[in-house]
Protein backbone atom coordinates (compact mmCIF):
# COMPACT_ATOMS: atom_id res chain seq x y z
CA UNK A 1 0.00 0.00 0.00
CA UNK A 2 1.54 3.25 -0.98
CA UNK A 3 1.87 5.88 2.14
CA UNK A 4 -0.72 8.38 -0.30
CA UNK A 5 -3.71 5.95 0.38
CA UNK A 6 -3.01 5.37 3.83
CA UNK A 7 -4.91 8.58 4.95
CA UNK A 8 -7.15 9.11 1.73
CA UNK A 9 -9.78 11.59 2.08
CA UNK A 10 -12.96 8.88 2.41
CA UNK A 11 -10.71 7.41 5.57
CA UNK A 12 -10.42 10.79 7.20
CA UNK A 13 -13.94 10.76 6.67
CA UNK A 14 -14.74 8.04 8.31
CA UNK A 15 -12.22 8.83 11.25
CA UNK A 16 -13.73 11.85 12.03
CA UNK A 17 -16.94 10.44 11.99
CA UNK A 18 -15.49 8.16 14.77
CA UNK A 19 -14.48 10.40 16.55
CA UNK A 20 -17.75 11.91 16.74
CA UNK A 21 -19.39 8.81 17.85
CA UNK A 22 -16.75 8.81 20.70
CA UNK A 23 -17.29 11.78 21.85
CA UNK A 24 -20.85 11.39 22.16
CA UNK A 25 -20.27 8.14 24.26
CA UNK A 26 -18.19 9.91 25.98
CA UNK A 27 -20.47 12.65 26.73
CA UNK A 28 -23.80 10.46 27.62
CA UNK A 29 -21.17 8.19 29.87
CA UNK A 30 -20.22 11.34 31.61
CA UNK A 31 -24.16 12.78 32.24
CA UNK A 32 -25.73 9.46 32.99
CA UNK A 33 -23.25 7.77 35.66
CA UNK A 34 -23.36 4.19 36.68
CA UNK A 35 -22.58 2.93 39.90
CA UNK A 36 -20.14 0.35 39.71
CA UNK A 37 -19.20 0.29 43.58
CA UNK A 38 -16.38 3.13 42.82
CA UNK A 39 -17.74 6.37 42.60
CA UNK A 40 -16.79 8.41 38.99
CA UNK A 41 -16.21 4.53 37.42
CA UNK A 42 -17.49 4.74 33.54
CA UNK A 43 -18.06 1.82 31.29
CA UNK A 44 -15.89 3.42 29.26
CA UNK A 45 -17.36 2.44 26.31
CA UNK A 46 -15.56 5.12 23.98
CA UNK A 47 -12.95 2.73 23.94
CA UNK A 48 -14.88 0.39 21.52
CA UNK A 49 -13.87 3.31 18.97
CA UNK A 50 -10.10 2.73 19.61
CA UNK A 51 -9.68 -0.69 19.84
CA UNK A 52 -12.17 -0.82 16.43
CA UNK A 53 -9.76 1.25 14.78
CA UNK A 54 -7.04 -0.30 16.41
CA UNK A 55 -8.27 -3.75 15.11
CA UNK A 56 -9.29 -2.82 11.54
CA UNK A 57 -6.67 -0.09 10.65
CA UNK A 58 -3.69 0.57 12.90
CA UNK A 59 -2.02 2.40 16.10
CA UNK A 60 -1.78 5.74 14.12
CA UNK A 61 -5.75 5.83 13.14
CA UNK A 62 -7.00 4.79 16.84
CA UNK A 63 -4.11 7.23 18.46
CA UNK A 64 -5.28 10.17 16.33
CA UNK A 65 -8.99 9.58 17.35
CA UNK A 66 -7.77 8.71 20.38
CA UNK A 67 -6.30 12.28 21.34
CA UNK A 68 -8.75 13.84 19.22
CA UNK A 69 -11.70 12.50 21.68
CA UNK A 70 -9.68 13.25 24.73
CA UNK A 71 -8.91 16.99 24.13
CA UNK A 72 -12.27 17.80 22.57
CA UNK A 73 -13.66 16.32 25.50
CA UNK A 74 -11.70 18.40 28.03
CA UNK A 75 -12.62 21.84 25.58
CA UNK A 76 -15.97 21.17 25.47
CA UNK A 77 -17.09 18.71 28.88
CA UNK A 78 -14.99 18.43 31.41
CA UNK A 79 -11.44 20.98 32.00
CA UNK A 80 -8.01 20.91 32.73
CA UNK A 81 -8.01 18.45 36.06
CA UNK A 82 -10.30 15.57 34.57
CA UNK A 83 -8.08 16.56 31.17
CA UNK A 84 -5.16 14.95 33.22
CA UNK A 85 -6.88 12.16 34.11
CA UNK A 86 -7.99 10.98 31.12
CA UNK A 87 -4.99 11.57 29.03
CA UNK A 88 -3.35 9.11 31.62
CA UNK A 89 -5.54 6.85 31.05
CA UNK A 90 -6.50 6.90 27.18
CA UNK A 91 -2.38 7.04 26.87
CA UNK A 92 -1.33 4.11 28.90
CA UNK A 93 -3.84 1.97 27.96
CA UNK A 94 -3.57 2.74 24.24
CA UNK A 95 0.16 1.81 24.85
CA UNK A 96 -0.44 -1.39 25.83
CA UNK A 97 -3.54 -2.09 23.59
CA UNK A 98 -1.25 -1.65 20.87
CA UNK A 99 1.78 -3.63 21.87
CA UNK A 100 -0.79 -6.75 22.45
CA UNK A 101 -2.74 -5.89 19.52
CA UNK A 102 1.51 -6.03 17.88
CA UNK A 103 2.07 -9.27 19.05
CA UNK A 104 -1.00 -10.68 17.60
CA UNK A 105 -1.70 -13.37 19.76
CA UNK A 106 -4.40 -12.38 22.04
CA UNK A 107 -8.06 -12.18 21.81
CA UNK A 108 -9.98 -8.89 21.43
CA UNK A 109 -11.63 -9.30 24.05
CA UNK A 110 -8.13 -9.74 26.09
CA UNK A 111 -6.77 -6.61 24.53
CA UNK A 112 -9.95 -5.01 25.39
CA UNK A 113 -9.59 -6.19 29.02
CA UNK A 114 -5.62 -5.17 29.37
CA UNK A 115 -7.37 -1.82 28.43
CA UNK A 116 -9.53 -1.26 30.72
CA UNK A 117 -7.39 -2.42 33.58
CA UNK A 118 -4.41 -0.35 32.01
CA UNK A 119 -7.06 2.72 32.23
CA UNK A 120 -7.58 2.52 35.53
CA UNK A 121 -4.29 2.25 36.65
CA UNK A 122 -2.90 4.82 34.95
CA UNK A 123 -5.78 7.52 36.44
CA UNK A 124 -5.03 5.95 40.10
CA UNK A 125 -1.58 6.92 39.00
CA UNK A 126 -2.62 10.24 38.80
CA UNK A 127 -4.95 10.51 41.89
CA UNK A 128 -1.92 9.06 43.64
CA UNK A 129 0.09 12.31 42.52
CA UNK A 130 -1.83 14.69 42.79
CA UNK A 131 -3.80 13.37 46.49
CA UNK A 132 -1.08 11.32 48.07
CA UNK A 133 0.17 7.45 48.06
CA UNK A 134 -3.12 6.95 50.99
CA UNK A 135 -5.80 7.12 48.22
CA UNK A 136 -3.91 4.60 46.61
CA UNK A 137 -4.01 1.20 48.00
CA UNK A 138 -7.69 0.14 48.99
CA UNK A 139 -8.82 1.10 45.57
CA UNK A 140 -6.54 -0.76 43.63
CA UNK A 141 -8.28 -4.12 43.74
CA UNK A 142 -11.70 -2.30 42.23
CA UNK A 143 -9.99 -0.58 40.05
CA UNK A 144 -8.57 -3.95 39.04
CA UNK A 145 -11.70 -5.76 38.60
CA UNK A 146 -14.24 -3.63 37.37
CA UNK A 147 -11.09 -2.60 34.76
CA UNK A 148 -11.40 -6.12 33.53
CA UNK A 149 -15.42 -6.20 33.58
CA UNK A 150 -16.05 -3.40 31.92
CA UNK A 151 -13.07 -4.47 29.43
CA UNK A 152 -14.19 -7.28 28.69
CA UNK A 153 -18.17 -5.93 27.87
CA UNK A 154 -16.62 -3.27 25.68
CA UNK A 155 -14.02 -6.14 23.80
CA UNK A 156 -17.17 -8.67 23.36
CA UNK A 157 -18.97 -5.58 21.62
CA UNK A 158 -16.04 -5.08 19.52
CA UNK A 159 -15.40 -8.33 18.12
CA UNK A 160 -19.35 -8.36 16.91
CA UNK A 161 -18.64 -5.09 15.67
CA UNK A 162 -15.13 -6.41 13.73
CA UNK A 163 -16.68 -9.57 12.44
CA UNK A 164 -18.88 -7.24 10.45
CA UNK A 165 -16.38 -6.21 8.59
CA UNK A 166 -17.68 -2.72 7.81
CA UNK A 167 -14.70 -0.98 6.96
CA UNK A 168 -14.45 -3.72 4.16
CA UNK A 169 -17.54 -3.15 2.55
CA UNK A 170 -17.54 0.84 2.63
CA UNK A 171 -14.42 0.58 0.96
CA UNK A 172 -11.44 1.64 2.81
CA UNK A 173 -8.92 -0.82 2.58
CA UNK A 174 -7.43 -1.71 6.29
CA UNK A 175 -3.81 -2.19 6.61
CA UNK A 176 -4.22 -5.66 7.61
CA UNK A 177 -6.82 -6.85 4.94
CA UNK B 1 -16.71 -18.82 6.65
CA UNK B 2 -14.32 -18.54 10.15
CA UNK B 3 -14.51 -15.98 11.80
CA UNK B 4 -11.62 -13.41 11.36
CA UNK B 5 -11.76 -12.46 15.34
CA UNK B 6 -12.21 -15.76 17.51
CA UNK B 7 -13.57 -15.35 21.14
CA UNK B 8 -10.64 -16.30 22.92
CA UNK B 9 -7.15 -17.47 22.02
CA UNK B 10 -4.53 -19.70 23.61
CA UNK B 11 -2.11 -16.63 24.90
CA UNK B 12 -5.32 -15.20 26.45
CA UNK B 13 -5.02 -17.23 29.61
CA UNK B 14 -1.19 -15.57 30.30
CA UNK B 15 -3.18 -12.13 30.56
CA UNK B 16 -5.97 -13.55 32.69
CA UNK B 17 -2.72 -15.04 35.12
CA UNK B 18 -1.35 -11.39 35.45
CA UNK B 19 -5.01 -10.02 35.63
CA UNK B 20 -5.17 -12.41 38.55
CA UNK B 21 -1.51 -11.85 40.17
CA UNK B 22 -2.03 -8.48 39.97
CA UNK B 23 -5.52 -8.46 41.99
CA UNK B 24 -3.79 -10.78 44.50
CA UNK B 25 -0.86 -8.37 44.80
CA UNK B 26 -3.39 -5.45 45.19
CA UNK B 27 -5.29 -7.50 48.19
CA UNK B 28 -1.99 -8.63 49.93
CA UNK B 29 -0.86 -4.41 50.13
CA UNK B 30 -4.75 -3.65 51.40
CA UNK B 31 -4.64 -5.88 54.21
CA UNK B 32 -1.53 -5.54 55.34
CA UNK B 33 -1.98 -1.69 55.86
CA UNK B 34 -3.52 -2.77 59.15
CA UNK B 35 -6.88 -1.18 59.94
CA UNK B 36 -7.47 2.50 60.10
CA UNK B 37 -8.60 4.58 62.77
CA UNK B 38 -11.49 6.69 64.20
CA UNK B 39 -10.28 9.90 62.93
CA UNK B 40 -11.11 11.27 60.14
CA UNK B 41 -8.65 13.55 57.96
CA UNK B 42 -9.01 16.22 55.97
CA UNK B 43 -6.32 16.58 52.83
CA UNK B 44 -6.48 19.64 51.03
CA UNK B 45 -3.29 19.99 48.16
CA UNK B 46 -1.94 16.38 49.36
CA UNK B 47 -1.65 18.94 52.90
CA UNK B 48 -3.63 17.63 55.79
CA UNK B 49 -5.43 20.42 57.18
CA UNK B 50 -7.95 19.12 59.41
CA UNK B 51 -8.95 16.18 61.71
CA UNK B 52 -12.45 15.36 63.05
CA UNK B 53 -13.02 12.00 65.33
CA UNK B 54 -15.89 10.11 64.20
CA UNK B 55 -17.24 10.05 67.95
CA UNK B 56 -18.41 13.61 67.61
CA UNK B 57 -20.90 14.59 64.99
CA UNK B 58 -19.22 17.59 63.32
CA UNK B 59 -19.84 19.49 60.31
CA UNK B 60 -17.20 21.03 58.53
CA UNK B 61 -17.18 23.56 55.41
CA UNK B 62 -14.06 23.46 53.16
CA UNK B 63 -13.98 26.68 51.20
CA UNK B 64 -11.29 27.59 48.68
CA UNK B 65 -10.57 28.94 45.23
CA UNK B 66 -11.28 26.04 43.73
CA UNK B 67 -14.95 25.39 45.41
CA UNK B 68 -16.79 24.22 48.44
CA UNK B 69 -17.44 20.88 49.87
CA UNK B 70 -19.20 20.15 53.31
CA UNK B 71 -17.75 17.69 55.39
CA UNK B 72 -20.01 15.75 57.81
CA UNK B 73 -19.70 13.17 60.89
CA UNK B 74 -22.85 11.77 62.13
CA UNK B 75 -22.85 8.24 63.73
CA UNK B 76 -19.30 7.34 63.66
CA UNK B 77 -19.65 8.16 60.44
CA UNK B 78 -17.84 10.75 57.57
CA UNK B 79 -19.15 11.87 54.13
CA UNK B 80 -19.58 14.76 51.76
CA UNK B 81 -23.18 16.12 52.35
CA UNK B 82 -22.59 18.87 49.50
CA UNK B 83 -20.14 20.08 47.23
CA UNK B 84 -20.04 22.30 44.28
CA UNK B 85 -17.64 20.49 41.92
CA UNK B 86 -19.15 19.25 38.61
CA UNK B 87 -19.20 15.65 39.25
CA UNK B 88 -20.29 15.26 42.59
CA UNK B 89 -18.37 11.97 42.63
CA UNK B 90 -17.22 12.80 46.46
CA UNK B 91 -21.10 13.62 47.66
CA UNK B 92 -22.27 10.48 46.03
CA UNK B 93 -19.20 8.28 47.38
CA UNK B 94 -20.50 5.68 50.22
CA UNK B 95 -20.05 7.02 53.90
CA UNK B 96 -16.49 5.74 55.77
CA UNK B 97 -16.65 4.23 59.32
CA UNK B 98 -14.12 3.59 61.40
CA UNK B 99 -11.56 0.99 59.77
CA UNK B 100 -12.71 1.34 56.68
CA UNK B 101 -9.54 1.72 54.27
CA UNK B 102 -11.44 3.43 51.49
CA UNK B 103 -11.00 6.93 50.89
CA UNK B 104 -13.65 9.94 49.95
CA UNK B 105 -11.46 11.88 47.39
CA UNK B 106 -13.17 15.24 45.11
CA UNK B 107 -10.58 15.53 42.31
CA UNK B 108 -11.53 18.69 40.90
CA UNK B 109 -11.15 20.32 44.79
CA UNK B 110 -8.14 18.62 45.53
CA UNK B 111 -10.06 17.38 48.57
CA UNK B 112 -9.18 14.03 50.32
CA UNK B 113 -10.82 12.24 53.33
CA UNK B 114 -9.36 9.56 54.65
CA UNK B 115 -9.00 7.46 58.38
CA UNK B 116 -6.30 7.39 60.32
CA UNK B 117 -5.06 6.87 64.00
CA UNK B 118 -5.01 3.32 63.66
CA UNK B 119 -2.70 0.69 63.60
CA UNK B 120 -2.20 0.88 59.62
CA UNK B 121 -2.83 4.64 59.02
Amino acid sequence: MSKKSRFSAKKTAFCGAMTAFALGISYVEAILPLDLGIPGAKPGLANLVSLFLLFSFGPAEAGTVLLARILLSALLFSGPIPLLYSLAGGVLSFLGMWLLRHADRFSVTAVSMAGGVLHNVGQLAVAALLLGRATLRAWLPYLLLVGALTGAIVGLLTRLLLNRQIPEKLGLTPKNA
Amino acid sequence: MKEKYPLFKKADLLLAAALLFAVGLSLFFLFSGGKTGETAVVYLDGERCAALPLSEDTALEIVTDRGRNLVVVENGKVFVKEADCPDLVCVHTPALSAGDPKTIACLPHRLVILLEGGDGA
